[in-house]
């Protein structure tokens, strides 16, 4: 059965530097979460802290409420799958797999066959008897997370999971994980630096920064209300551009022409005196420079990339030139040309100027 | 490059090594089948010789256990934990291997011996009326092998540690497994082909040991010895039979340890950073410094002991626990005394001879063997690493016999120069030394 995961302040430090700081997050039964953010965010010490191979210097961990802070790993029954899988060379596939129901006591027919169903159950049950180093990539990938899940974890860690695959192979086992994942109802937390992949396998993210949570909620919640402008910053593109912040709008001034766009905003909160909209590049649209509506701008940059095209649009803001990301589908616009830049999608989220 | 080019490189090499190597040894096993098999009966039925055999594979056993045991567990410690004098132990603790074997031996009785510096003084505070112990017979010579070969395990499974990926313990932690079902299921596994390289020259060097059972061996006989024995008495038969069962021995060490070295060889891809965990509980700290502390004393005796003498004045050591008077007469007289000298000037020059003959043969017939592919390239690699499976007294006695006119047992030291070179001689161990930290290994004859 798994289990609710909580940590409370949870801070490690080390020789020079905090790698976690005052980390107080709340993983649900049965929840996917990732933990996001750059190289050197701590999201690595989180998890490990999580698993018990590191120990915090401060606060607490709980599962279902217990504190199991102090709890060695080998008796915190959490699976994990590590970066670069960590899959015993000197084992075959199956045993592998099996290894883990050996330290349960399981008896050795028994678990040669919950092994080789776990195999099965990634698509594997055709190599149960080769060497771990037969295999490629993908599918020692998939043997990790056999052996992780074929324990029945409380709790399922993963350690940059998708981070050695090749981009093809990457797409397609962003879903097959998260399938295998939901089908194993099981209690998830993964880290990564990559938010396609926190968005594609993740139910909620941590968006952590030099060690600390910046958000934490679904990808939705942080793509369309970041809730700073580093978070504005990290997930996803676009431009920010200085704004008038009136409550329930705000009032952008581009190229001389002034717009208000509805804002997105939680009830009660007060109006910021440093507001900048975020301006995602699919909620801007090119218009031709005799349109009734839109900010007139210049096009500076072209790309085409099928499905879409983007284009950067420069204009006069009320600080000096900004730079607009857009992509849209509309594939004629050339560099140079005079056009007018439309919202299409409302409303916009604003954050802080303030880091 | 054509395949005929690195061949023609090769034929003055092959013809070498056949000549240093496969003659000299070719011949000792021919002389010891002369007669019709009569010295070969003869070392069957000799109760002397069966104990010879004997007592050189059991030591060789037990000093591989030994070694093992003292160099397995100290390497883990090095480059797992962390406590107060551990960079002081990690820089002595190769230091044994800095000792010739003779010299090491000569430090042992000093220190060891019946009348030596820790015998005396452990007899003086505990009022004994003789020596707390005699430093003869099998476990002595295995005690001073323990000493001088267990940093070829540490060594060797040192350079494994150091590659391995920590992140394998992690995972069969993770996955509920002990500290001892870890090590049994994990680590030691993949310490295999390190620890059976480590045995293997553990296992050789013994075997070819000479000192050791020559100088605390009291009445034991070993084959390295009864060598000796079956040439000063004439029986040169029985010699070469004792040399052939030596070398087959070594032979059979090296294929057994190679097998058990090749049945696990793995490329680990992942990456996980090897890191000490400090000790934290007071008590085993000062548990840690004062092991630490103790075994750096005695890793480091025998060289202070040596210096120590060196300085002693001759004559003047009797009763006392340490040599009473000290001068500088031993280094004036070296200095000044060209009989003194001429030994030191000989193992030097023999020394700068055999170092540069090596460099350039090994580097040739690595550069060969390696990166070359021509007809004949098994050969000479099988050529190359013969010298490095039989023990140092045999090659000694094959070229000897083959090429010395002089009476044998005077070698000239253009033969012995020679054997050294032979040993040292690139076997696949010393070319893989070049990718992994591994030691060579010391003629030891």
């Amino acid at each position: 059965m798994s289990g609710a995961l909580a940590l409370d302040g949870v801070t490690r430090r080390f020789a020079t530097q905090v790698a976690v700081q005052a980390l107080t997050l709340d993983v649900r039964a049965g929840e996917l979460l990732a933990l996001l953010g750059a190289s050197g965010s701590g999201k690595t010490t989180t998890l490990r802290m999580v698993a018990g191979y590191e120990h915090p210097d401060d606060g607490a961990i709980r599962l279902d409420g217990r504190d199991i802070t102090a709890l060695p790993p080998e008796r915190r029954g959490f699976g994990m799958v590590f970066q670069h899988y960590a899959l015993f060379p000197h084992l075959s596939v199956q045993d592998n797999v099996a290894f883990g129901l050996e330290a349960r006591g399981v008896a050795r027919d028994v678990r040669r066959r919950q092994a080789t169903h776990a195999l099965e159950q990634v698509g594997l049950g055709a190599k149960v008897a080769r060497p771990v180093q037969a295999l490629s990539g993908g599918e020692q990938q998939r043997v990790a997370l056999a052996r992780a899940l074929v324990i029945e974890p409380r709790v399922l860690l993963l350690d940059e999971p998708l981070s050695n695959l090749d981009p093809l192979l990457r797409e397609e086992m962003r879903t097959e994980l998260r399938e295998t994942l939901r089908r194993a109802q099981v209690t998830a937390l993964f880290v990564t630096h990559d938010q396609e992949d926190a968005f594609a396998v993740a139910d909620r993210i941590a968006l952590l920064a030099d060690g600390r949570l910046l958000q934490h909620g679904a990808p939705e919640q942080l793509y369309d209300r970041p809730a700073s402008r580093a978070v504005a910053a990290f997930i996803g593109r676009g431009t920010m551009v200085p704004c008038e912040d009136r409550g329930t709008h705000a009032r952008l001034v581009l190229g001389g022409v002034a717009r208000d766009v509805a804002v997105t905003r939680a009830h009660g909160d007060a109006p910021l005196a440093d507001a900048l909209a975020v301006l995602r590049p699919e909620a801007l649209a090119l218009a031709p420079a005799d349109a009734t509506q839109g900010w007139p701008a210049r096009l500076v940059s072209r790309r085409f990339a099928g499905s879409a095209t983007a284009y950067v649009a420069e204009t006069e803001g009320p600080a000096g030139p900004v730079r607009l990301e857009l992509v849209t589908a509309e594939r004629h616009g050339a560099v140079g040309d005079a056009v007018r830049v439309q919202l299409v999608r409302e409303p916009v989220a604003v954050v802080s100027a303030a880091e | 490059m054509s395949a005929r080019r690195p061949l023609l490189a090769a034929l003055p090499l092959i013809a070498l090594l056949l000549w240093v190597v496969a003659y000299p040894n070719a011949s000792v096993v021919l002389e010891s089948l002369a007669g019709g098999g009569v010295h070969w009966r003869e070392f069957l039925e000799s109760p002397s010789d069966r104990e010879a055999l004997v007592t050189s594979l059991w030591i060789s056993v037990a000093s591989v256990v030994a070694s093992v045991a003292v160099g397995l567990p100290l390497a883990l410690l090095l480059a797992r934990a962390d406590f107060p004098g551990r960079r002081l132990l990690s820089a002595v603790a190769t230091l044994p291997a800095a000792l010739p074997p003779l010299v090491g031996v000569i430090a042992f009785s000093f220190l060891y011996g019946e009348s030596g510096v820790v015998s005396r003084t452990i007899q003086q505070l505990l009022g004994l009326a003789d020596a707390p112990w005699r430093l003869s017979g099998g476990w002595a010579i295995v005690f001073v092998h323990a000493y001088t070969m267990y940093v070829y395990v540490f060594l060797f499974v040192s350079a494994a540690l150091e590659r391995t990926d920590t992140s394998l313990e992690e995972a069969a932690r993770g996955l509920g497994h002990g500290p001892v079902r870890r090590f049994v299921r994990v680590t030691l596994p993949l310490l295999t082909p390190a620890l059976a390289g480590g045995m293997l020259l553990v296992f050789m060097s013994s075997l070819g040991s000479f000192s050791a059972p020559y100088v605390f061996g009291g009445r034991l006989r070993v084959l390295s010895t009864q060598i000796l024995v079956s040439r000063t008495s004439g029986a040169m038969g029985v010699a070469f039979v004792e040399t052939t069962v030596l070398a087959l021995s070594a032979v059979a060490g090296l294929l057994l340890l190679r097998w058990l070295e090749g049945r696990r060889r793995y490329t680990v891809t992942s990456k996980g950073r090897p890191v000490r965990v400090p000790i934290r509980s007071r008590p085993a700290r000062i548990a840690a410094a004062v092991a630490s502390t103790l075994l750096v004393t005695v890793l480091v005796l025998p060289h202070l002991m040596i210096l120590l003498v060196a300085f002693a004045v001759d004559g003047a050591w009797t009763i006392q626990v340490l040599p009473p008077a000290y001068t500088l007469d031993n280094f004036r007289a070296l200095a000044t005394d060209p009989a003194l000298w001429r030994p030191v000037r000989a193992t030097l020059l023999m020394a700068l001879i055999a170092t540069a003959a090596n460099v350039v043969v090994c580097f040739a017939i690595a550069w060969l063997t390696v990166l070359r592919r021509f007809t004949g390239r098994r050969a000479l690699d099988l050529l190359a690493v013969v010298p490095w499976a039989i023990p140092p007294t045999a090659i000694a006695i094959g070229l000897a016999a083959t090429f010395d006119t002089n009476d044998p047992l005077r070698r000239s030291s253009r033969a012995r120069s020679r054997a050294r070179s032979a040993r040292w001689s690139p076997g696949s161990r010393t070319r893989r030394a070049a990718w992994a930290p591994a030691p060579g290994r010391p003629s030891a004859a």
